[in-house]
C-alpha cells in the first residue's frame, strides 16, 4: 500500500483531487454519478 | 465487456479507453456492467465473461482481499499467464483488450464494485495505478452515500402518494425556513391560515410557522422528538403541521400538513338567510350537538332550540336536521373555497 502511494506525484494527486471534486458535485442521482465517475476517471487515466 | 460498437481486434488504436463500472456479487457469482453512452454489451460477450467469472484474476484477488488496493491483472498473474488463460482466449482477445486494471469501491464482503479500465497494447503504469488508488476510499464512501440518498428519494416519492391519499400534504423547507416546494393543496392551506403565506409554491414560511421551526431545529435536547405538532385554528378549521427533518441538514426537511374541520361557527353561516340566533343553533347542530346540548351551551330551553330549528328548516327549505347540517357545511366550505 505504502509502495503504491510512494509512486504518487504531487501533480497526479492534484489531478485525482480535481477528478473527485468533479464527481462529487451534486447531480441527479445514481445514474448521473456513474456517468460522471466513468468520464472523469477515464480522463484521469487516458491523459497520463 | 462493454465496448464501442464496431471496435474489435482489428482496431488500430494503440489504446482502447474502455471504462466500466462492474458490480460483482461474489455469493451469486454474477456481474452487472454499466458502461458509458455509446458503449454496448453483447449477450455473447457477457456469456463469455461469465463462464470464467470465478477464475478472473481480479475477481479472485478482490474477492479474497476486500480492502485490497487498485490492481492490474499483471499485479495478480504474469502477462504471459494471463494471455494463456481461457478468459483471455475467449473474451479479452476477441474484443481486443490486453490490459485491465480495477479500482475497487468497497461495499461489503459479498459485493465487489469496481471501476474497470481496459486497454490494448500498453499496460497501465505504476503512476496511473497510484493516482487512481488515491480515490479508492473517498469514491467508495461517495458511492454508498449516493445509493442511500437515491433509496431515500424513492421511499419519499412512495410516501408522498400515501400521505396525499390520507389527507396530508407536503411542503419542503430549505435554509432559513424558506418553503422551496409545496403542493397546490399545501399552498392553499397555508394561505387560508396565514395572511403572510407565500402566494405560490415557494417563499418565506409564514412568521408563526417559521418561529416554531426555528425553536424546533435549535432544540437538541432529549425532548426534541416529543415536540408537539404546530397547530392553528381559523373559523372552525384546524391546521396540523408536523416537521420531518433531513438527517443530514436538520434545519431543512419536510412539512406534513393537514386541515380538518373541528366545528362550525355561526360566523361561517353568514351567507345563509337566518337570524343571528338561528345561525348559532344551526352551527352547533351541524357540529353534532343534540338539542339538549345546544340548549345548555346557549343557555336557552330545549323547546326554544326546537323552535329555532323549525324556523331554520323553513327558511332553508329542508325537513330534517341532517339536511340542515349539510346546508350549513356547504355554506362554510363555500367560504373556504373562495380563499384563493
Amino acid at each position: 500500500m505504502s509502495s503504491i502511494q510512494a509512486l504518487l506525484s504531487d501533480h497526479n494527486a492534484k489531478r485525482a483531487l480535481a477528478a473527485f471534486q468533479a464527481i462529487a458535485v451534486e447531480g441527479d442521482g445514481y445514474a448521473w454519478f456513474v456517468r460522471q465517475a466513468l468520464d472523469e476517471l477515464a480522463r484521469l487515466v487516458d491523459s497520463d | 465487456m462493454v465496448r464501442p460498437a464496431g471496435i474489435g481486434r482489428t482496431c488500430t488504436a494503440r489504446r482502447l479507453g474502455l471504462t466500466t463500472l462492474s458490480l460483482c456479487d461474489l455469493e451469486l457469482g454474477t456481474r452487472t456492467v454499466v458502461g458509458r453512452p455509446g458503449e454496448t454489451i453483447s449477450e455473447q460477450d457477457r456469456a463469455a465473461f461469465n463462464r470464467y467469472f470465478r477464475e478472473h484474476p481480479l475477481v479472485r484477488y478482490h474477492g479474497t482481499h476486500s480492502r485490497g488496493p487498485t490492481q492490474r491483472i499483471t499485479d495478480c498473474v504474469s502477462h504471459q499467464a494471463f494471455r494463456q488463460s481461457p478468459v483471455f482466449a475467449e473474451y479479452y482477445h476477441r474484443i481486443g483488450i490486453d490490459y485491465v486494471m480495477a479500482l475497487p469501491l468497497r461495499i461489503d464482503d459479498a459485493n465487489v464494485i469496481s471501476v474497470v479500465f481496459n486497454r490494448s497494447s500498453l499496460n497501465f503504469s505504476d503512476a496511473e495505478r497510484a493516482t487512481l488508488d488515491v480515490l479508492r476510499h473517498p469514491l467508495g464512501a461517495l458511492y454508498r452515500n449516493i445509493l442511500v440518498r437515491e433509496e431515500a428519494s424513492v421511499c419519499q416519492r412512495s410516501l408522498q402518494g400515501i400521505i396525499a391519499s390520507n389527507g396530508w400534504h407536503l411542503g419542503a423547507i430549505g435554509n432559513d425556513s424558506r418553503v422551496v416546494e409545496m403542493s397546490d393543496e399545501a399552498a392553499r392551506m397555508l394561505r387560508y391560515f396565514f395572511a403572510d403565506a407565500p402566494s405560490g409554491a415557494r417563499g418565506n414560511a409564514p412568521a408563526p410557522l417559521a418561529a416554531w421551526l426555528r425553536r424546533r431545529s435549535r432544540n437538541w435536547g432529549l425532548d426534541r422528538l416529543q415536540t408537539a405538532p404546530y397547530s392553528a385554528m381559523r373559523a372552525g378549521m384546524k391546521l396540523t403541521v408536523h416537521f420531518v427533518a433531513d438527517p443530514l441538514r436538520p434545519e431543512c426537511g419536510h412539512l406534513l400538513m393537514r386541515q380538518e374541520r373541528v366545528g362550525l361557527t355561526a360566523r361561517e353561516l353568514d351567507s345563509l338567510p337566518l337570524t343571528s340566533r338561528e345561525r348559532d343553533v344551526l352551527a352547533l347542530v351541524a357540529s353534532g350537538k343534540t338539542n339538549s346540548e345546544v340548549a345548555t351551551l346557549l343557555a336557552i330551553s330545549p323547546r326554544t332550540v326546537q323552535k329555532h330549528l323549525e324556523h331554520v328548516f323553513e327558511k332553508l327549505g329542508v325537513e330534517t336536521r341532517t339536511a340542515a347540517a349539510l346546508r350549513a357545511v356547504a355554506a362554510a366550505y363555500a367560504d373556504l373555497s373562495h380563499v384563493d
